[in-house]
């Protein structure tokens, strides 16, 4: 994703040809480093001023000379950055089911801090320099990035860098925390913390959580507010601070940004289904047209359903439905994009606020305006495949039972309450088989709805 | 009856990026600040700021001569002034890696006539093409390249350029953001907004001065009784528009029945315009780029993808192109005495344009946004489809018409 900004010290010419009735000279400029190509992309320490060699062509009579700038695409900067800094790279150790891992690297191949938690079913990558971001999230079982960035660039520096990108404004609108620098914190129930002051709003904290489930296709997230305004002399008026908590989710599921993306948003009414393969208007942040098509409320089951038309592949948000206030989807610069918008709350001094959000991944689903089912596939182990079954409804109940049917035969398997904070709580059961079926299902019946999934080899 | 430009006058905005060394926007209040600076170094300037964009004015100019002195020193001083703020001054239709359209609007006054101007707008429709294709600057927008030469136009310019349509004089109020739009009641002036920002700064006096020159070649006789646009010229006015800005100065345009190339079209335009650059103090020979640009069917398009095929990269390439243009002002006219000539390329039919858009189950606006068809055309072409059996309509309460190729 980064690119750097560099100056041309010295060029040697390779060689001469036409191309399109004009003379091109490919070249190899010697340049040093100077900056990120954009302001507020990150760049890590110990790279300014370092020198590498590129490759360029050039139009004659317009020569690269010493002193031009060039920005260097991101193969360019990733290589400058293994030439002068040291990465350390990631264990190659692989959780079986049941299991977790959680690594920390120096750096990734932008030269930033990255973690990595992953279980047998999703590998995800949190970025701390980025706003604490979730910026990848891997289904194991298809082997797919199903979050998106594009590298865009919007109004006031922003850089479309993806992942799920937090945001305090009620539509969306990034500056607070998108690209803050989050400090590594303690967690307790946690596998990773981070905490931030926003130094836009005097007074608020943000520490962010993420748990991955061992044995679920699950990664959760809660981001915990606390405020905490400045003790004056004069007796100031207790002011309280208004969150207007959006999370943002930049996707391509199968790794795609095409047509194929489609979102299923559960309302009262109906559960809509929308695509996204063109774009009918792309807007600004900061104002700009809204289409009233997109935006969708009364997202009761607290969930949104983002799939792959032709692959069943998928990927589930869920949030809590009393805190949700309306589900919006947009598409901006080839990414396709959803947004979480929580209801505004008012943040007393000494105050708290919690949001949680889960990421679920699968392989097939159903889905009905009140009730998910989803089946994922995980990574191919030694001890074989494993499979989880998910369910995420209007039920309140200990346990749900569902039908299994395994090439032909079936049998009954018990899906397990499991809680997320902040964000309600998911039915789900994990299993290994032997060898991967032909053919696996999975059918639920949950009041009215009866829901079957397929995952077919 | 008097003459509805009384006098002959012109003038632009003229849309510019005032970048950082890294091609970010240096942002508002830099520009505002740049923009003081140009003001109190050129009094007589009027320029200012347009959202993200300096925008040069240079007020109401009568003569070529003067308006190449001005542009001239205009773009000096601005140069030089953005140089000592570190920062850098593009005019170019469009940031290839942002949503960001930036353009030439080119006005001709002075004009106190309202219904007479509309009825002018009315009669310039089907020159906009013309204009579409020698300004075409824009092929690399939002990431996006190869299909169109102006990106700029075929987004409509992000609501700031909208294809035409045509008003009865009597009844008209005239309206903001078309190709052409009348802004006679407080401006003075009807404004042509379909030119993407020019990067040479000789091709901007040249499109002044002969859309000004157009303008009053085809402002005698103006009838106001009568609307005098018929249905087929909205159409092929719609088709051309769309031709010019996916091949520039290699279009064919449909042109009184027949296939034309733009570039013969253009020299019929320069043809009327003859008489009112002569007003102006100018002659067809001042047309030196746009002559040239003819003659090779060449657009600055075509120099940025040329650069392009070596530099690919969309953020590299808005470096190499602001370098181009920082250290060599002439760049484009150097391009155009070296560049070979372009053959004129065979349009791909609107039909075969609008099927190759269409996907499954999409809406009516998602389809037609792609086209600056009227909704009435662009209704007559999707039932040929579905006639021929291409697509297949649907309706659904909510979403209306749903298109899918069949």
């Amino acid at each position: 994703m980064l690119r750097l900004l560099a100056r041309v010290d010295r060029v040697r010419t390779r060689d001469t040809y036409v191309h399109g009735g004009l003379k091109r000279s490919r070249v190899y400029c010697y340049v040093t480093i100077k900056s990120s190509a954009r302001s507020t992309f990150k760049m890590p320490k110990g790279l300014k001023g370092k020198t590498t060699r590129v490759s360029r062509t050039y139009v004659h009579p317009w020569k690269i000379e010493p002193g031009d700038l060039l920005v260097l695409d991101p193969e360019e900067s990733q290589a400058a950055i293994r030439e002068h800094l040291r990465l350390r790279s990631l264990s190659s150790q692989r959780p079986g089911l049941g299991e977790k891992l959680i690594q920390a690297a120096r750096f990734d191949s932008d030269g930033l801090r990255k973690y990595v938690m992953e279980n047998v079913f999703l590998r995800s990558v949190i970025s701390p320099e980025y706003g604490a971001r979730v910026s990848e999230l891997h289904n194991l079982g298809t082997g797919h990035n199903e979050l998106h960035g594009g590298g865009g660039y919007g109004a006031g520096g922003y850089v479309l860098l993806g992942g799920v990108e937090e945001s305090l404004s009620r539509v969306g609108k990034p500056p607070d925390l998108w690209n803050a620098v989050y400090k590594k914190a303690r967690s307790r129930d946690e596998d990773l913390a981070f905490t931030h002051k926003v130094e836009k709003r005097p007074g608020l904290r943000q520490m962010k959580s993420f748990l991955v489930l061992p044995d679920a296709p699950l990664l959760c997230q809660f981001s915990a507010f606390s405020f905490s305004p400045k003790k004056t002399r004069k007796k100031a008026k207790k002011g309280k601070m208004e969150l207007n908590y959006v999370p943002g989710v930049f996707f391509g599921i199968g790794g795609e940004t095409s047509y194929t993306n489609l979102f299923y948003v559960p309302t009262d009414e109906e559960l809509v289904r929308m695509r996204y393969n063109i774009p009918p208007w792309e807007f600004r942040w900061g104002g700009g047209f809204w289409d009233w098509r997109k935006k969708w409320h009364a997202v009761r089951p607290g969930f949104v359903l983002l799939a792959g038309e032709e692959t069943g592949e998928c990927m589930a948000l869920f949030a809590d439905p009393r805190e949700l206030s309306f589900a919006w989807l947009g598409y901006n610069l080839g990414t396709p994009r959803l947004y979480l918008s929580h209801r505004p709350k008012k943040l007393p001094p000494k105050g708290r606020i919690g949001y949680g959000i889960g990421l679920l991944v699968g392989s097939a689903f159903d889905v009905t305006k009140e009730s998910l089912l989803v089946v994922s596939r995980g990574r191919d182990t030694a001890g074989g495949v494993p499979f989880a079954i998910t369910y995420r409804g209007l039920s309140r109940s200990a346990s749900l039972n569902a039908r299994l049917t395994l090439d032909g035969a079936s049998r009954s398997v018990k899906l397990v309450k499991k809680n997320m904070k902040g964000c309600g709580h998911i039915y789900c059961a994990s299993f290994m088989l032997d060898r991967e079926p032909d053919r696996l299902g999975a059918e639920l019946t949950v009041g009215e709805d009866h829901l079957r999934a397929e995952v077919r080899r | 009856m008097k003459p509805l430009f009384e006098p002959l006058t012109m003038g632009y905005d003229w849309e510019m990026a005032v970048l950082k060394e890294t091609m970010e926007s240096v942002g508002e209040e830099e520009i505002i600040g740049l923009s003081d600076e140009v003001r109190n170094a050129l009094p007589w300037c009027r320029v200012g700021i347009d959202e993200d964009l300096l925008e040069a004015r240079l007020g109401v100019v009568k003569r070529w001569d003067e308006l190449v002195r001005k542009n001239t020193e205009y773009m000096e001083v601005a140069r030089k002034l953005a140089a000592r703020k570190k920062c850098v001054l593009l005019p170019i239709g469009s940031r290839p890696t942002e949503q960001c359209s930036i353009g030439s609007h080119i006005h001709t006054g002075t004009c106190s006539d309202l219904p007479r101007a509309l009825a002018l707008k009315n009669r310039m429709m089907r020159y906009v093409p013309v204009f579409v294709a020698i300004a075409a600057n824009s092929p690399v927008y939002r990431f996006a390249s190869g299909e169109y030469k102006s990106y700029r136009i075929s987004t409509n310019a992000d609501w700031c350029s909208d294809p035409q349509q045509p008003f009865h004089p009597r009844l008209g109020r005239g309206t903001w953001g078309e190709d052409i739009t009348v802004k006679v009641w407080w401006n003075n002036t009807v404004e042509l907004r379909c030119c993407d920002s020019a990067s040479d700064v000789n091709l901007m006096c040249e499109l002044t001065l002969l859309t000004a020159g157009l303008m009053h070649g085809l402002s005698d006789d103006l009838d106001v009784e009568t609307m005098e646009c018929t249905e087929e010229d909205v159409r092929w006015t719609a088709i051309n528009r769309w031709r010019a800005a996916k091949y520039g100065l290699q279009a064919k345009l449909i042109w009184d029945g027949e296939e034309r190339p733009v570039a013969e079209v253009a020299r019929k335009v320069i043809d009327i315009a003859d008489e009112g650059m002569s007003v102006l103090g100018a002659g067809r020979r001042d047309l030196s780029v746009i002559g040239m640009m003819l003659k090779k069917r060449q657009t600055q398009a075509d120099f940025v993808s040329a650069i392009q095929r070596s530099d690919p990269d969309p953020h590299s390439l808005m470096r190499t192109i602001a370098t181009i243009y920082e250290k060599d002002h002439d760049a484009f006219k150097k391009y155009l005495e070296i560049a070979p000539a372009l053959p004129a390329i065979e349009a791909m039919s609107i039909e075969a344009f609008l099927l190759s858009k269409i996907t499954r189950e999409m809406s009516a606006f998602e389809v037609g946004v792609r086209t600056p068809l009227s909704p009435y055309d662009f209704d007559r072409v999707i039932e040929k489809l579905e006639a021929e059996g291409k697509v297949k309509v649907e309706m659904d309460e909510k979403w209306g018409r749903r298109i899918t190729r069949t």
